[in-house]
């Protein structure tokens, strides 16, 4: 395919005027607007660069290229429509930061030969001619530092917002010092500086007027990119930087909520939330990665493969953003108007869409592009495809977005994001309860042992050992008496100290039938409850296989039954209605996962992903420096590896982000049918007015519930089909590049033929391992 | 791994309330059974993956409400679902009369080529059968669909019917992807006895 400008250029000499010769600068900046403004494909490159270089960036060029290739295959372009929006006073920073969102070429064009060695971005200031000593110089230049801490931002670590660049690991919350993730931040107290979306601010309107308060912990993309940003930002003091979010987190008790404003088609694009990023940049205390870049080289030659990650972790972000915003809605039904409900898609997308489309698409904006910064290689045809159906693209496909945006935070983001989760489910159903739960922490107290035990990720490890046994001392007698309501001072008192701390999160759902009743002691046994089956089930299985299996309900029903004989409820509540035995089946199926321990994985996975991104810097280093030499081929062979071996990890924790979210969400569907069931049974006469409201709220939870999970169902089958195209894409251009090896070295071609193959197995393997 | 599939098909169950909708899909999904009746509310769906023909298929079955006043919310399903299974109970002759609104309903709100399956539930209870097989499978081959009589209490059919109606609209989309395969296109799929008896073993 050829780029759209050479097409102009053609055309235009065609056509006997030689405006490109006459006037290139202004056919190139006629052409990027048109393509922005009709295609919604934002200008990546620069005109003026474009007509400055002798020979164009090729690596943007065919960034900017496939853009099209994206657009007409019915994706979303990167970066979204015309939601970026190139401010004329940075002219600098945007192409730079554009070229970052780029994915791989899926054509090459043929015009450009691979021997040709590809041309990085350069900066504004350099000489056209791309010179190794022109690289070299080129790191100060502000398109490729940091907004935060000044140090130059590497490929594998570009985030960009707003038109700003920032190290993925500097975009933080001001208040939590967690990484904060597309979608789930929002502009700080001064300008220029961002906090997660979960905190409150006097002065700042929140983005999602979907979540009750800020101080209820929600999905935590913010955190755990804080998370991330802060671990990055001192590699030297690991447990410094471990602990400050949590402590942070804890005493803010918040986590910050992914703002999930409708995210109607990845229309919108970098604006909004990079604002927040902004204010970050002030606390970005310079990360080793960044202080590695003292090179200073400002070309993006990962960028190729950055923009098809951005548009997967933008749909994801998008998908849960209008996930937490349905959740929100379905929670605070008592609150709120419930939104009509329709089926599947379209219901989430309305129920979203009604409540922030500005912050939407500003989420998304800026998903597409902290995600093509984060260089992981995700192929960005969610958007698209979403939106061709027709259906909440913002409640669907925004899966990708959000996960590979987790990919940033560090272990302790990822403690956040799922404590944010759960908090956030949390919030939706036990909306009354945290207000009425007498915790005597600051924190709601559902959502401050959820934190605790979230945030404490590295504390959940020490804690593991102590709590099971803990908990299975204190499982026999929930399990055999009724929960009586002492309990809750005793899980307090755990929750206090943190050790079973993750274990309440679960208990956190339970509460809502009991939210009717005295609050505080059901919420007391229901977190005993939990811990009981989960650790049974923990204890029974190990790594369990996310698929329904066969027998699962079995389990459910024995346990349930067992529970309901063997539990009485506590006298001093007055209704019955809810019987807090009944644990929800979602945790009694063999294939559960209790949240820790996909946080662990979730960490694991950071882990792993910061190691690649280390990897990255040498090699763009290398890259950068052996331009046009003829080992130059062979690095980008091993740079889209190393996207590749980044693309999975994302993939990889990207559905443990959507087992998590499945998993709360079908609890979150029992806890309402048992309520709204108990509300059907009784007769239409005899029900108040009050109670005919809320059976209808319920109802529509209920639904919208149905609805998110067949959302998270339908992410994941996009995600799938986009990984093959992804994978066979990348397959492809390593082969072409491994063409150009051959008339060099035969042998090693030979050798890089496998390629993507152990890559691949190696990931698999992991990953069966781990399940 | 959660995306080690190779298709992902949307089935739905529509019927009368009470004819065994739900109990089908707990079987088929998690094989269990439960005598309790409770009444689905509005919508619900289970995920399973089955082997077809060498290919994973994962089966994502709704459960629609067959209340009345559920009816609009369920409507609205029809229409993203590729295979589509009408429940009858046996022992209801109701219920095997509404086939007929049924498969209307189904011409009105789902998709043109949809693929449908009709189960008689509940073979279990053959003392109190009061639709014989013989008036199901004429009206099954009236509309050029399969019949199945199942039961989900004693799990006969149940796997079958499912995995029928899956390897059915596999074949079709893949005869859709290539036309040129050497498959006659053939209608959908002509009804056939259920397999075996259908008593209680």
């Amino acid at each position: 395919m050829t780029p759209l400008v050479p097409v102009m250029a053609v055309r235009c000499r065609s056509l006997g005027v030689k405006l490109v010769q006459l006037f290139p600068s202004r056919v190139i900046i006629l052409a990027f607007r048109v393509a922005e403004e009709e295609l919604g494909i934002p200008a990546l490159l620069d005109a003026e660069d474009m007509v400055a270089l002798r020979v164009p960036d090729r690596l943007s060029i065919l960034t900017y290229v496939s853009q099209y290739y994206n657009y007409f295959h019915g994706r979303s372009p990167i970066g979204g429509m015309a939601g970026i929006k190139r401010p004329s006073s940075e002219p600098q920073e945007q192409p730079l930061g554009k070229k970052a969102v780029s994915e791989p070429p899926k054509p090459v064009p043929p015009k450009l030969p691979p021997a040709h060695p590809p041309a990085r971005a350069k900066p504004k200031e350099t000489c056209p001619v791309t010179t190794k000593g022109v690289l070299a110089e080129s790191g100060n230049i502000p398109s490729s530092s940091c907004g935060i801490c000044g140090n130059h931002v590497h490929l594998v670590q570009r985030y960009l917002v707003d038109g700003k660049l920032y190290h993925r690991n500097c975009f933080r919350c001001r208040q939590c010092w967690n990484v904060l993730l597309p979608g789930s931040y929002k502009a700080g107290p001064e300008p220029g500086t961002f906090i997660c979306t979960s905190h409150q601010q006097p002065d700042n309107v929140q983005i999602s007027g979907l979540r009750s308060t800020g101080n209820k912990p929600e999905s935590t993309p913010a955190p755990a990119a804080a998370k991330v940003f802060q671990k990055a930002a001192e590699p030297k003091k690991p447990e410094q930087v471990l602990k400050k979010p949590s402590q942070e987190g804890l005493a803010n008790s918040t986590k910050p909520s992914v703002s999930y404003s409708a995210s109607s088609g990845f229309k919108s694009v970098n604006t909004p939330w990079s604002s927040s990023a902004v204010n970050k940049s002030d606390d970005c205390k310079g990360t080793p990665l960044g202080n590695k870049t003292e090179h200073r080289e400002g070309a993006p030659s990962g960028p190729l493969w950055t923009t098809s990650t951005t548009k997967t972790q933008q749909a994801r972000e998008n998908f849960f953003r209008s996930l937490e915003s349905s959740s929100n809605k379905t929670s605070d039904t008592k609150n709120q108007v419930p939104s009509s409900h329709g089926p599947g898609k379209t219901a989430s997308a309305r129920t979203t869409t009604e409540v922030s489309p500005v912050n939407a698409e500003k989420d998304q904006a800026r998903n597409h592009i902290i995600k093509a910064l984060a260089g992981s290689n995700t192929s960005p045809n969610r958007p698209g495809g979403l939106s061709a159906t027709g259906s909440s693209a913002s409640s669907s496909g925004k899966f990708s977005p959000t996960s590979s945006q987790w990919q940033s935070p560090a272990p302790k983001a990822q403690p956040s994001k799922t404590a944010g989760y759960t908090a956030l489910k949390q919030e939706k159903i036990t909306n009354p309860l945290p207000k009425s739960q007498a915790a005597s922490k600051p924190l709601d107290s559902v959502h401050k042992p959820e934190s605790k035990g979230i945030k404490g990720s590295v504390n959940v490890g020490e804690d593991k050992s102590e709590s099971p046994a803990e908990w299975r001392s204190l499982l026999k007698p929930v399990a055999s008496k009724d929960q009586g309501g002492s309990k809750k001072p005793t899980d307090n008192s755990q929750v206090g100290t943190g050790s079973p701390a993750h274990k309440e999160t679960k208990p956190s759902p339970l509460v809502v039938p009991a939210a009717k009743q005295d609050s505080a002691s059901s919420g007391g046994y229901m977190k005993k409850l939990i811990p009981s089956s989960d650790l049974v089930r923990s204890c029974q299985n190990s790594k369990q296989v996310w698929e329904d299996p066969g027998g699962s309900a079995k389990k459910e029903e024995e346990s349930n039954q067992l529970k309901k004989s063997t539990t009485t409820f506590k006298p001093s509540v007055p209704k019955s209605i809810q019987s807090p035995e009944a644990v929800s089946p979602t945790k009694l199926h063999p294939d559960y996962l209790p949240e820790e321990e996909i946080q662990e994985k979730v960490c694991d996975i950071e882990k792993q992903l910061d190691e690649l991104e280390l990897k990255g810097v040498d090699l763009e280093k290398q890259l950068r420096g052996c331009e046009g030499d003829e080992s130059e081929d062979a690095l980008m062979v091993d740079w889209f590896k190393l996207i590749h071996e980044k693309q999975l990890l994302l993939r990889q924790e990207s559905e443990l982000m959507y087992k998590m979210k499945q998993q709360k969400l079908e609890e979150q569907q029992w806890n309402i049918e048992t309520e709204l069931r108990h509300l059907m049974s009784k007769p239409e006469e005899l029900k108040t007015p009050r109670e005919k409201e809320r059976e209808e709220e319920l109802l529509e939870s209920y639904l919208n519930t149905v609805n998110d999970r067949n959302n998270i169902v339908e992410c994941l089958d996009e995600d799938r089909l986009r990984e093959r195209e992804e994978d066979q894409m990348l397959a492809d251009m390593i082969q072409r590049l491994d063409g150009s090896l051959e008339s060099q070295e035969p042998e090693k071609k030979k050798k890089k033929n496998k390629f993507l193959l152990p890559i691949i197995r190696k990931q698999k393997n992991k990953s069966k391992a781990q399940e | 791994m959660a995306k080690a599939y190779d298709h992902l098909f949307k089935l739905l169950l529509i019927g009368d309330s009470g004819v065994g909708k739900t109990c089908l899909i707990i079987r088929f999904a998690e094989d269990n059974f439960t005598s309790t009746y409770i009444s689905t509310i509005g919508i619900d769906f289970k995920i399973r993956t089955v082997d077809i023909d060498g290919k994973k298929i994962k089966l994502q079955v709704w459960d629609t409400a067959g209340q009345e006043r559920f009816k609009t919310i369920t409507t609205a399903y029809y229409r993203g679902a590729v295979g589509i299974i009408l429940v009858y109970d046996i022992t209801d002759e109701k219920s095997f009369e509404n086939i007929q609104n049924w498969m209307k309903s189904i011409k009105e709100n789902a998709s043109a080529g949809v693929e449908r399956l009709l189960i008689g539930n509940k073979c279990d209870m053959e003392g109190k059968r009061k639709v014989q097989r013989d008036a199901a499978e004429k009206l099954a081959k009236e509309h050029g669909i399969r019949f199945f009589e199942t039961s989900a209490k004693s799990s006969v059919n149940v796997e079958e019917a499912f995995s029928t109606l899956a390897r059915d609209i596999l074949q079709k989309s893949s005869r859709k992807a290539a036309p040129s395969s050497s498959k006659p296109l053939l209608e959908p799929g002509p009804p056939r006895k259920a397999g075996g008896k259908c008593s209680l073993a």
